[in-house]
């Protein structure tokens, strides 16, 4: 059966006071704001954020289009309440203890039922749906793909910011989220039987509420027909998330075709796997990354450049090799969105300035 | 980080290290005053270290072979150590976080090893102020304590839970009873060990793990259990450490007893009915959230049930080890004190509604600290 690979993105941003740069807690006046607008806006967890949502897409240039007319509308809403909004993994001042939980049932049974973890998911992530309307193929794909993240989460880093200081980290969102029961690299499922079970024995043992709160950094989607990809910080150009989204589609398809032809599972060990994914997060695209296949470490642009060689041929079979590859050599050239927060935060030693950008950047079509 | 002296251990000895907070007398919070208490003490048998930070330090026994050696060693140590303190003009506090105390305010112990964790693990390291219970437990077969560290996962969320000491985080409650576990999850070779087939398939993955980069030597691997680089143990790292020394022996005899029997386990040669690692996390994060008051996911039993009545079912399924070891009436009284009396964390809540203050809690824990 041929996928269809359809794309859907959804984006969470910051809500930004103008004056202070600081979050602010008006998500529920912008989202009555743009409920008059054509796209998709919705509540997250916290007051100080929303998230947006495509349609289905069929190629890049329509993702592109989407994002921007997205990123128009939540920004048009957002200075209706002169505010403004802003697209990275952390907000470089934000304290947790300043943040307020968007008092509906399922978020407040969330901060209920979590406590403090809840309280510091002060974070913005971006997700990328991508359409296989196979279940089973969805988690035979879902097991190959899993050596493959720490390249995705490398060039998409943009939180190296956390309460007023850097971190040191390419994307500290991976640290924050990685802190949720159910979030990391899932596990290699049989077939799709042993991943219900799976999913069965946590509600049945109550270790989650429903199925949606599974956070793993890729998962069969519990709402739609779609691989679901949740593992990189949302990023601040619409360049770079048309990259993200060209790049996850060319790695379903690529795995799909190896798990159709029955090629085996990678074996690697879980611990090799959380590594790497930690490197990719504290270092971005600045020093070495893990080769979890070569087991070795090996400078970023390497790593980067063989996993852009593996994707090759479902990029060129999706029409999309042309501008991701681009998009992927811009990335390493003017870096990561990380990488340029510490250079304008390097240029004046404000982290207002830092949110400009974000904000600029988010806005800039 | 260190451990207990000498290098053969007979089978199910135990060493027992706790980490301390220093606190300052007059504000009680966390001061960096780790140098004069180490050089003001002088622990006889067993051991002294700095810790990462220096608003810690960290204590070990000798080895040994009862409960009661273990009582006394960690009498004998609590005691020199207080003195050392107040001599250095500091008290010292056993709880697995400080209820109030700033990360940003605590500074790295400047060893070549400590700053090079911080430079390398960065805000994992400066938001790391937390205190742990390590209990080696001595297992001369390399190969045999591999296959028992595997099985013994299932045992990790009971004593998580009874064991939980952590429920304040920079001034509030995190709704925790262990929110120390949560800190220790984020570390890149923290969490739960995974399965190994052999020694063999162990020290490739070392290997592998140095080879690329990932940890600079075997002592890098912060698993919740994790055979010793240095010792022939298997050494549990996965409790905060407990105010009270009771409670101290209570975990110790809890820990030898899973081992025992995880370890007989292991020799049966019978294939390990292991839980689904995602059940596993959901388990021990559930005991670090709720502690003994909600319910407890039984990883014997793939089921959710009152903690109570999963804590008994525990101590049933260890009560003939424990009894082998002597350890039965001490430890089964320990534990019914526990549930009844609540755990260091539910203490430490009841105080801070009785005070109104966390510095009222970091009173109380230190006065429970040293009481014997």
């Amino acid at each position: 059966m041929q996928q269809s690979f359809t794309v859907g993105v959804e984006e969470e941003y910051q809500i930004i006071d103008p004056g202070t740069r600081s979050l602010k807690q008006r998500a529920e006046a912008i989202l009555s704001r743009a409920e008059s607008s054509p796209v998709n806006v919705e509540a997250e967890l916290q007051l100080s954020q929303v998230e947006i949502g495509t349609p289905v897409c069929d190629d890049l240039a329509q993702v592109r289009a989407e994002l921007v007319r997205s990123r128009r509308a939540v920004g048009a809403a957002a200075a209706e309440e002169g505010m403004l909004i802003g697209a990275a993994g952390s907000h470089p001042l934000a304290d947790p203890a300043d943040q307020a939980i968007t008092p509906t049932e399922r978020y407040l049974g969330m901060a209920e039922d979590y406590g403090q973890l809840a309280r510091e998911q002060i974070v913005f992530g971006y997700h990328v749906h991508i359409g296989m309307d196979d279940r089973e193929a969805a988690v035979q794909t879902m097991n190959r793909v899993r050596g493959w993240l720490s390249p995705m989460l490398a060039l998409g880093g943009s939180s190296p910011f956390w309460m007023g200081r850097d971190t040191g980290y390419s994307s500290y969102r991976t640290d924050v989220w990685g802190r949720w029961p159910m979030a990391g690299s899932p596990e290699v499922f049989g077939s799709c039987s042993e991943y219900e079970e799976v999913i069965d024995l946590l509600v049945t043992t109550e270790s989650i509420a429903e199925e949606t709160r599974i956070y793993w950094d890729v998962r069969p989607s519990s709402r739609f027909d779609t691989l679901e990809y949740r593992v990189t910080d949302v990023c601040m150009s619409v360049d770079e998330a048309v990259m993200m989204a060209g790049l996850a589609r060319a790695l379903t398809r690529r795995c799909y075709e190896q798990a159709i032809r029955d090629e085996p599972v990678p074996v690697v060990r879980p611990e090799l796997l959380r590594a790497a994914k930690w490197r990719a997060a504290r270092y971005g695209l600045n020093a070495t990354l893990v080769d979890v296949h070569g087991q070795r470490s090996r400078p970023a642009h390497e790593v980067i450049d063989d996993w852009l060689g593996f994707l090759r041929p479902s990029l060129e079979d999706n029409g999309d090799w042309a501008e991701t590859s681009a998009l992927v050599h811009q990335t390493t050239e003017r870096g990561t969105g990380a990488a340029r927060q510490r250079d304008a935060f390097g240029r004046s030693r404000r982290l207002e300035d830092v949110v400009d950008l974000i904000v600029a950047e988010t806005g800039a079509a | 980080m260190g451990a207990p002296e000498g290098n053969r251990a007979r089978d199910f000895s135990l060493g027992v290290e706790e980490e301390y907070q220093i606190v300052d007398p007059q504000t009680f919070a966390l001061t960096q005053r780790a140098e004069p208490v180490l050089s003001n003490a002088e622990i006889s048998a067993g051991g002294i270290h700095p810790e990462l930070n220096l608003s810690q330090v960290e204590i070990s026994t000798a080895v040994c072979n009862t409960l009661a050696e273990v009582r006394a060693e960690l009498t004998r140590s609590r005691k020199e150590l207080s003195t050392a303190a107040e001599a250095a003009g500091v008290q010292i506090a056993a709880a697995g976080t400080h209820p109030f105390s700033h990360w940003s305010d605590q500074t790295v112990t400047p060893t070549t090893r400590y700053l090079a964790m911080e430079r390398d693990y960065a805000q994992l390291v400066r938001e790391h102020i937390v205190f742990g219970f390590h209990v080696h437990v001595g297992i001369g077969d390399a190969e045999v304590a591999l296959q028992t560290m595997e099985r013994v996962a299932v045992w990790l969320p009971f004593l998580i839970a009874l064991a939980a000491n952590s429920p304040y985080w920079l001034g509030r409650d995190t709704g925790f009873a262990s929110y120390r576990t949560d800190m220790c999850d984020r570390w890149p070779t923290g969490g739960l060990p995974e399965s190994f087939r052999s020694r063999n398939d162990y020290e490739r993955l070392v290997k592998s793990l140095i080879a690329t980069g990932s940890i600079k030597d075997e002592a890098e691997i912060y698993w919740d259990v994790r055979p010793s680089a240095r010792w022939d143990t298997l050494e549990f790292r996965v409790t905060d450490v407990c105010s009270s020394i009771d409670e101290a022996v209570m975990v110790t005899g809890l820990i030898r007893a899973s081992a025992q029997i995880c370890h007989e386990q292991a020799l049966s040669d019978a294939p390990p009915d292991l839980p689904r690692p995602e059940l596993a996390r959901a388990a021990k994060w559930r005991a670090a959230r709720f502690g003994i008051n909600d319910t407890l996911i039984d990883l014997h039993e793939t089921a959710a049930g009152p903690a109570a009545e999963v804590i008994e079912n525990h101590l049933a399924r260890l009560r003939p080890y424990l009894e082998a070891n002597d350890d039965w009436d001490e430890v089964a009284d320990l534990v019914r004190a526990t549930l009844r009396r609540g755990t260091g964390a539910d203490r430490q809540r009841r105080t801070f509604r009785r005070t109104g203050r966390l510095e009222g809690v970091v009173e109380a824990i230190v006065t429970e600290t040293l009481s014997e």
